[in-house]
């Protein structure tokens, strides 16, 4: 009954109301409720509006999700940054990385000039040069001995003990003065030279000679060697001595 | 003969439609144009009865055109233009609505009085009918205005709602009788 009705409200015939009401008297008001109601509805769409121009919007909705690829790329960068960083700074610091097999890694680390490229601070009128850092030493015993260790020094009017005890320092010599040693100024200029060699060269031009004793400790005699002369062996250069 | 008339009438809107839509996909923009003067309308009216506000009708027809006009490729033909149309206007109001409502709830919340909203033109001139649309939701105000104002028959509105034909039936019948018990309340 209500779909009959609804169907004569939504198509108010004349002939099918009069028919309706004839047939069921009571559901009269009924129906004419609903045609009424029918046509408000109907009556209400209102009037067409103008056609304004067309202005394409941005739905949030649509921004949100043009956003979102741009702020997990932003996101990826900055951790592709943060992980390089850290790996860079350990790698720096010498930290081991977690998954890598450290030993078969070249050792890199702090860089650390070598004992006898070590910057002597003296008086102002002396100047050490430091000698280029060696990038890898052969395994030859000769070489780890304080004696052969290579130095640089450069001196230039300065106490002969002073200059003594800067070759010591260079090349970690333990050097032994004997009594009577004649304290002079000296001016040298080594360059790469084994200590050993330095020693005996000075000895030479002011007077004593080096003679080595145990492993690393050499004596220094206030007397020249009459047999001894100035080191000629190759890649000994002595620019300067006096 | 005067269905076969209609038939061709229909086939023919139904054609030009199509070559519409065929003529903006090959990137003649003017084609949209004439899609969007035609069922401008339509669409409004459509946005004006879910949401009964003039204003927030206007913003929502221009977001139901922007994402036709975005989404225009994806159209698949299997359905009338028009009623795929006439989909995404109903889907796009709904949301409008249901944003609009949020927002308005949060600003009671926040006490601040929306003078704006008093001076706002209703989208419905019968006061009676805005009064009872109002204390429908969304959905049933949308089935109301597609077969009452557009007078579209079940068979259009089933697809337009996401259903068949037997179940906009049920939900139109639903809808009617729920609004028909607010305008008798009204009426008294």
């Amino acid at each position: 009954m209500d779909d009959l009705m609804w169907l004569i409200a939504d198509q108010p015939d004349p002939a099918a109301i009069e028919s309706f009401e004839r047939r069921y008297p009571e559901l009269r008001s009924e129906l004419l409720k609903r045609i009424n109601m029918v046509h408000e509805m109907k009556g209400a769409k209102g009037m067409e509006v103008p056609v304004p121009a067309f202005q394409p919007t941005i739905a949030a909705g649509s921004l949100r999700r043009r956003v979102w690829p741009v702020v997990l790329a932003s996101s990826a960068l900055a951790c592709l940054a943060l992980a390089s960083f850290w790996v860079t700074d350990r790698l720096l610091h010498g930290g081991d990385l977690p998954g890598v097999n450290t030993a078969k890694r070249p050792a890199v680390g702090k860089f650390e000039p070598e004992k006898e490229s070590t910057t002597v601070k003296l008086p102002a009128e002396a100047e050490v040069i430091p000698a280029p850092p060696t990038v890898e030493k052969p395994a030859n015993v000769e070489f780890s001995k304080p004696e052969n260790s290579r130095i640089t020094v450069k001196l230039k009017d300065v106490p002969l003990s002073m200059a003594i005890s800067v070759i010591a320092s260079e090349s970690g010599l333990h050097i032994e003065l004997a009594p009577g040693f004649p304290d002079t100024s000296v001016t040298i200029d080594f360059s790469g030279q084994p200590a050993i060699q330095v020693l005996e060269a000075m000895g030479v031009e002011y007077g004593f000679t080096p003679l080595s004793q145990e492993a690393g400790s050499v004596l220094l005699v206030p007397a020249k060697d009459p047999n001894r002369t100035a080191p000629s062996a190759p890649g000994v250069t002595e620019t300067g001595s006096h | 003969m005067v269905i076969s008339i209609h038939q061709t009438t229909e086939q023919r809107f139904q054609d030009e439609d199509l070559y519409l839509v065929e003529r903006f996909v090959a990137g003649q923009s003017t084609a949209f144009q004439v899609i969007y003067e035609k069922y401008f309308d339509k669409v409004h009216s459509i946005a004006r009865g879910v949401l009964g506000d003039h204003e927030d009708a206007s913003d929502a027809t221009q977001e139901v055109f922007t994402a036709v006009y975005r989404n225009l490729k994806s159209f698949d033909r299997r359905s009338k233009f028009s009623t795929w149309l006439f989909r995404v206007a109903v889907n796009r109001s709904i949301q409008f609505a249901r944003s609009v409502k949020q927002k308005r709830r949060q600003v009671e919340l926040t006490e601040a009085a929306d003078v704006a909203t008093l001076d706002r033109i209703p989208a419905i001139e019968n006061q009676q009918v805005a009064t009872c649309m109002r204390a429908l939701n969304e959905e049933d105000r949308a089935i109301l205005v597609l077969y009452y104002w557009h007078e579209l028959s079940l068979q259009e509105i089933g697809p337009i709602m996401g259903c068949n034909p037997n179940a906009a039936k049920t939900r139109l019948f639903r809808a009617r009788e729920r609004f028909k018990a607010q305008f008798e309340k009204e009426d008294r």
